[in-house]
């Protein structure tokens, strides 16, 4: 339901003048879905995928992120747990691993970029990965932290159209 | 053979004559004048005299304050007998030996005004005055302890050539940069400044009133104004105009102040490049104009790609087209730090030509 709401949205906003032309923004809209299912550690990626060198762009749109545990009789056996504390960013870690040169967001305290809207343009042909400084885990219990990101793959009049607006961040 | 090409030293007239190039004439049929502008050439045309000039002043400031509001100092050109076409301009910046700031003439910031209009070169913001290397070519005289040696530009070339009317006068601002909470940061002002031209002289003739175009547009004279827009980089710390910075990791959007009129955007200039931070290829950007739907960067770029440097034989980075700002539309620009230092005082600026009295 949420993507073909992101995918109707996308056709509406690129603000077509007939239903031909809204037609081709959805045909040129493709959801994709990716994201890691991770253990604490000082430094995760909490998704990463790589986008397609044909295609012009990937646009990101909504990031969720939970925090359980599987392990029996551990405290939060099962519950959905708010993402853990930390940083994180976007960035392209195809040419170097984890370049700061090639963040493409700034580093945010983890509740700007998880669990949340998001508007973010990525070029294709590039890997993109959300990596996060995460703070200690809060116990010995082994714990997941699952990640969920909706995205869509679009062209390049989609992106024209839509990416002047695109989001930015501020935190201090 | 083509009207106006030269051969053997001599040029084609528009009557057909040909004459000798005495170097007194700058006009658009010698066609060897590639250094004006067709607004420029257009009003030198008028002026069967040409002559080089140039106009220094001293501006110094001996206090060390770190507080800009008493920082200030203001020159007002003496009027002149002749008419003056202003192209380009020259700073002087001697080093200081103990300054802890590397390149103290990108903290230097000036507004430009004509007394017949009163009309601002900057655009009116927080800051209001664009960086002494976005409109003079830098030369620091040598390298120091603390600054290496500026003269890749001598000369910086003005996005439009300025008439200057006989008896009119320019008022200079200067204001350098100081931070409250940071008092070595002290930047000297002392420089001088060197307007070049061209002096033109017609002694049967008033000063035109309108220049044909190479488009057929006929505009009056003035109505092509040099344009500075300066934005501070990052988040204001106090309430001093000169104190803000963008922190590591961080990304901040900056809009620039819009215009009544439509404005040529030429080049980009950033103090950044080369003074304030020694990564600058770290910070990355992405400019877009707001009110059009399709112009924008549809990935970040690093800073150097796009803005100019006092360093560099073009400080004011041309753009790859001049963008024509509608009226009333804003620029954008995003910046993110991804260098571990924070950006303190760093500006950029967007060098262009208002056209508000087409």
């Amino acid at each position: 339901m949420l993507q073909l709401e992101h995918m109707h949205r996308i056709a509406a906003a690129c603000y077509p003048e007939t239903q031909a032309e809204g037609s081709k923004f959805w045909h040129d809209a493709k959801p994709v879905k990716f994201g890691n299912s991770v253990a604490f550690a000082p430094t995760v990626t909490l998704a990463d995928y790589q986008i397609p060198g044909d295609s012009s762009y990937l646009l990101i749109l909504r990031v969720e992120c939970y925090t359980t545990t599987f392990v029996a009789g551990a405290p939060g056996f099962g519950l959905f747990s708010p993402p853990p504390s930390g940083t994180a960013h976007w960035v392209f870690t195809d040419a170097v691993p984890i370049t700061d040169d090639y963040r493409i967001t700034p580093d945010e305290p983890l509740h700007i970029l998880v669990d949340s809207d998001e508007m973010l343009f990525a070029k294709g042909g590039q890997k993109l990965s959300l990596v996060a400084a995460l703070d200690p885990a809060p116990d010995a219990t082994p714990r997941v932290i699952r990640t969920l990101v909706y995205a869509y793959l679009v062209g390049a009049i989609i992106a024209d159209r839509l990416g002047p607006s695109e989001t930015t961040y501020f935190s201090e | 053979m083509a009207d106006g090409i030269t051969l053997w030293g001599l040029t084609k007239m528009p009557a057909g004559e040909y004459v000798i190039q005495t170097g007194n004439y700058i006009g658009s049929v010698w066609q060897a004048s590639p250094e004006l502008t067709p607004y420029g050439q257009g009003i030198a045309d008028n002026y069967p005299t040409q002559i080089p000039w140039y106009l220094s002043f001293n501006v110094t400031e001996a206090g060390t304050d770190t507080l800009e509001a008493r920082r200030n100092r203001t020159i007002v050109t003496r009027p002149l007998l002749y008419d003056v076409l202003i192209l380009g301009a020259h700073a002087l910046v001697p080093l200081p030996a103990n300054s802890i700031v590397p390149n103290p003439q990108a903290f230097i910031y000036l507004n430009i005004s004509h007394n017949e209009t009163g009309i601002p070169w900057a655009t009116p913001n927080r800051i209001g005055h664009f960086p002494v290397p976005a409109i003079a070519g830098i030369d620091t005289g040598g390298p120091t302890s603390a600054s290496i040696a500026v003269a890749a530009n001598s000369v910086v070339r003005w996005p439009e050539a300025f008439f200057l009317p006989a008896h009119s006068r320019l008022k200079l601002e200067f204001f350098v940069f100081g931070r409250a909470d940071l008092p070595g940061f002290v930047v000297p002002l002392r420089l001088i400044f060197t307007l070049l031209g061209v002096k033109l002289v017609n002694l049967s003739a008033p000063a035109p009133q309108f220049v044909t175009m190479p488009n057929g547009a006929i505009v009056p004279v003035g109505s092509r104004l040099p344009w500075y827009s300066t934005v501070p980089i990052g988040v204001f710390k106090s309430n001093l105009r000169s104190d803000f910075q963008i922190d590591p990791g961080k990304q901040t959007i900056q809009y620039f102040p819009p215009q009544f009129c439509d404005v040529e955007i030429h080049g980009i200039y950033s103090n950044f490049i080369n003074g304030v931070l020694p990564q600058a290829e770290k910070l990355s950007l992405k400019l877009v104009d707001v009110d059009s739907e399709t112009a924008w960067e549809p990935s970040q770029s690093p800073t150097p790609a796009v803005f100019g440097g006092e360093h560099q034989a073009n400080p004011v980075m041309p753009l790859t087209l001049p963008h024509i700002l509608k009226g009333r539309h804003r620029m954008q620009l995003m910046i993110q730090n991804n260098s571990p230092d924070p950006v303190v005082g760093g500006s950029v600026t967007l060098v262009g030509v208002r056209q508000c009295e087409y």
